[in-house]
C-alpha cells in the first residue's frame, strides 16, 4: 500500500495552488502520494474535516480552536503534527501614529508586519509608537483527527520535520511557504485566542451549527 | 572561560533606518548555533528584532530592554552552502549547464531552480577568445544612418537606370532579412553564459536592421516601384532561415552568402549612380566584413577541435544545392541591372562594358568563397566544387 495523504487548504492567495503543486511533486518523488483541495473560507474546511473530506488540515489558529471545539463534543481527537518555525512565538502589536491634527491613527498587526513596514518606509518609526504588544502565540498548523491512516500520517509528519533548507530541491519551496524549518506542532500557542473567542462569543454561531454548542 | 562573544551595536537604528542591513552583514560569517549580542536604542528594536529573527530562523532572547542575545539557526548560509561559480568571468566553461540559466558568467549561482532549454551549450561549437575583441570592433563602427549617409546628394541618372537600382535593392533588402533572421534565431538558442557570442549575434541582427533600413530608404528615395520577388530567391533565402544547425547556418549565411554580398556591395560601390547609395554600399559591406571573420573564427575552431564538421558542413553545401536544383537561381531582372548600373546607360557600348563587369564580379565571388573554404581547411578540389556548388542567389 503507498502511503497517501489528502491535505485541506485555504487559497487565501492564487500562489498557494504554485505551494501545494511543488509540495506534491516533491512528496511524489519521495513516495508520498500527496493531493490537496482547497476552500475559499475558513469555515467548511473544519466542518469538511469532520465528514472526512481530507486527511490533514492546514488548520488557521482560528481553524484549529473550532477544530479542538466539536473534536471534544464529538469525542473525536485532533492531533497537532508539525507547523512552520516562522509560526511559533508570534505576537501582535499595536503602532500608533499622531497626526498633524491631533487625532491618532492606529491598528493592530503582526510583528512581522511592523518590521516590514519599517523596513518597506511605510511606517517611518519617528512618527510611530508601539502602544501594547501580546503575548506570543502560534499560528497555522498541520492537524490530523482520529481514524486517519497512521502509517501515511507519520511518513508525511516525517517527511515535513525531515526538510532541510540547504537543499536545494525543496528551498524554493520553503521560501515560498516563508519557513526555513517545519517544527514538532503543539497548540499552548493558542490558549490567549481561544479565551478572546469566548469572551466575545465568536464562535457560538458556527459551534450550533456544528451541533457542537 | 569563555570567549567574548561577537557584539553588534546598532545605536539608534531601527528597522525603519536599515538595521537589518547591519544584522545580515553581522550574521552572515556566523555559523549555526553562534551566538550574538545585539543592542541598540531604536523604539520597540526588540519587537521588530525578534520578528526578523523568526523570519531568518535565528533566535532572539532579550537580555534586558536594549540588549538581546541572537542565537543563528541551522539555515544560515544554505543559499550559498550548494552555490557554484558559474564559471570565470574571462573564460567560459566548455558546457554551460541549463540549470545557470541567465546568470552572470563568474557569479555564485544557487544549487537548484529551473532548467533553461538553450540548444547551443557547447563552447567549442560557439565561443572563441577573438570574439571580445570582434564585438568591440562591431561596436566601435557602428553608423548612424542618418548622418552617415548623404540623403540628399543630387540624384541625375535616367529614371531607367534608377529602376534598375530600385530592382537589385528590393532583391538586397529581401536577402538582408534573412541575414537579420538567422543570427536572431541563433541567439535566443545560445546559452547566455556564452556573452560573446550572444553580443555578436545580436550586433550582426542590430547591423542586418541597419541594413534593410537603409536599403528601403534608398529604393523609395525617388519615389519608384519597388521591385520584383522571385520564387527562386525566396526558396533560397528560405533554406536559409530552415537550417536548424548553428555551424552549417553559418557556412552558408556567413562565409558564403554574406561572403558573396561584401564582393557584391563593393561592386555596387564603385557602379553605384549616386553618392548615397555609394556610401550606402560602403558602410555595408564593411558590416558585411565583419559577420564573415565572425563565422570563420568561430568554425575555424570549432573545425580544430572536431574532425567531423568539414564532412558535415560540405554536406550543408550539397543538401543545400540538390534542394534548390529545381529553383531558377538569380533573377534576370537583378542580373540585368547588375549589367546595366555596371554600364552606366543602355547604350549598347555601355552594356557591352557593364556585362564583362559583371562577368568579372562572378569570377571575384567565386574566387573569395574558394579562399575562405580553404582557410577552413578544406583543400583546393572541396573549395572549388563546394563554391561552385553555392547558390546562384548570391546569399
Ligand atoms: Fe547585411
Ligand atoms: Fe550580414
Amino acid at each position: 500500500m503507498t502511503n497517501k495523504i489528502v491535505l485541506g487548504a485555504v487559497a487565501y492567495d492564487a500562489k498557494v495552488v504554485t505551494i501545494w503543486d511543488g509540495f506534491q511533486r516533491w512528496f511524489a518523488s519521495q513516495g508520498l502520494e500527496f493531493d490537496y483541495v482547497l476552500y475559499s473560507n475558513y469555515e467548511r474546511p473544519v466542518e469538511q474535516h469532520f465528514r472526512g473530506a481530507f486527511d490533514v488540515a492546514w488548520n488557521s489558529p482560528l481553524a484549529r480552536i473550532e477544530t479542538e471545539r466539536v473534536a471534544r463534543a464529538r469525542r473525536r481527537t485532533p492531533r497537532a503534527l508539525a507547523m512552520r518555525d516562522t509560526d511559533c512565538d508570534l505576537t501582535s502589536v499595536i503602532p500608533a501614529r499622531a497626526l498633524i491634527d491631533g487625532e491618532v491613527d492606529a491598528a493592530c498587526m503582526i510583528d512581522g508586519n511592523l518590521a516590514a513596514f519599517s523596513n518597506d518606509g511605510t511606517l517611518p518609526r519617528s512618527a510611530t509608537r508601539v502602544l501594547a504588544q501580546t503575548a506570543k502565540y502560534d499560528h497555522c498548523n498541520f492537524t490530523v483527527l482520529d481514524g486517519v491512516d497512521e502509517r501515511s500520517v507519520a511518513r508525511f509528519r516525517e517527511l515535513l520535520l525531515g526538510m532541510r533548507y540547504d537543499d536545494a530541491s525543496v528551498r524554493p519551496l520553503m521560501d515560498l511557504e516563508g519557513l526555513k524549518a517545519w517544527r514538532e506542532g503543539r497548540t499552548q500557542g493558542y490558549a490567549q485566542l481561544e479565551r478572546a473567542c469566548d469572551r466575545f462569543g465568536w464562535l457560538r454561531e458556527f459551534l450550533e451549527r456544528m451541533q457542537a454548542a | 572561560m569563555n570567549e567574548p562573544r561577537p557584539t553588534l551595536d546598532l545605536e539608534h537604528l531601527g528597522f525603519d533606518r536599515g538595521a537589518q542591513v547591519l544584522l545580515a552583514r553581522a550574521t552572515r560569517a556566523l555559523a549555526p548555533g553562534a551566538l550574538l549580542e545585539v543592542c541598540g536604542s531604536a523604539p520597540a528594536l526588540g519587537v521588530e528584532l525578534a520578528a526578523w529573527a523568526r523570519a531568518n530562523g535565528h533566535a532572539a532572547r532579550p537580555l534586558t530592554d536594549r540588549r538581546w542575545t541572537l542565537e543563528i539557526g541551522r539555515s544560515a548560509g544554505a543559499r550559498r552552502a550548494g552555490a557554484e561559480r558559474a564559471g570565470l568571468p574571462e573564460e567560459p566553461a566548455s558546457r554551460a549547464p541549463q540549470c545557470w540559466g541567465l546568470a552572470a558568467r563568474g557569479a555564485l549561482v544557487e544549487a537548484g531552480g529551473p532548467e533553461f532549454g538553450f540548444r547551443l551549450c557547447e563552447r567549442e561549437e560557439l565561443w572563441t577568445a577573438d570574439e571580445a575583441t570582434l564585438y568591440r570592433q562591431a561596436l566601435a563602427a557602428q553608423w548612424d544612418p542618418e548622418r552617415a549617409i548623404p540623403w540628399s546628394a543630387p540624384l541625375e541618372h535616367s529614371d531607367e537606370l534608377e529602376d534598375a537600382l530600385v530592382e537589385v535593392l528590393t532583391f538586397l533588402i529581401e536577402n538582408e532579412t534573412a541575414a537579420l533572421l538567422v543570427p536572431a534565431r541563433f541567439a535566443g538558442q545560445t546559452h547566455p553564459h556564452f556573452r560573446e557570442t550572444l553580443q555578436l549575434l545580436a550586433i550582426q541582427a542590430a547591423d542586418e536592421a541597419r541594413h534593410i533600413e537603409v536599403f528601403t530608404r534608398r529604393a523609395t528615395l525617388r519615389g519608384r516601384a519597388l521591385g520584383l520577388s522571385t520564387v527562386g530567391g525566396r526558396a533560397s533565402l528560405k533554406s536559409l532561415v530552415d537550417e536548424p544547425d548553428f555551424a552549417r547556418a553559418a557556412l552558408l549565411t556567413s562565409v558564403l552568402g554574406e561572403g558573396t554580398f561584401t564582393n557584391l556591395l563593393g561592386f555596387l560601390h564603385a557602379h553605384a549612380p549616386d553618392r548615397c547609395t555609394a556610401e550606402i554600399m560602403r558602410l555595408a559591406a564593411q558590416d558585411e566584413a565583419r559577420h564573415v571573420a565572425f563565422a570563420m573564427s568561430h568554425l575555424a575552431h570549432h573545425a580544430q577541435a572536431d574532425a567531423t564538421l568539414l564532412a558535415r558542413l560540405a554536406s550543408a553545401v550539397h543538401q543545400r544545392h540538390a534542394a534548390l536544383l529545381a529553383t531558377s537561381g538569380l533573377s534576370v531582372e537583378v542580373f540585368d541591372a547588375l549589367i546595366a548600373l555596371a554600364g552606366g546607360s543602355y547604350q549598347p557600348r555601355a552594356i557591352e562594358r557593364g556585362h564583362a563587369a559583371v562577368v568579372e564580379l562572378l569570377a571575384q565571388m567565386d574566387a573569395g568563397r574558394r579562399m575562405r573554404l580553404r582557410k577552413l581547411g578544406f583543400d583546393a578540389r572541396q573549395a572549388e566544387q563546394l563554391s561552385e556548388l553555392h547558390t546562384r542567389n548570391f546569399m
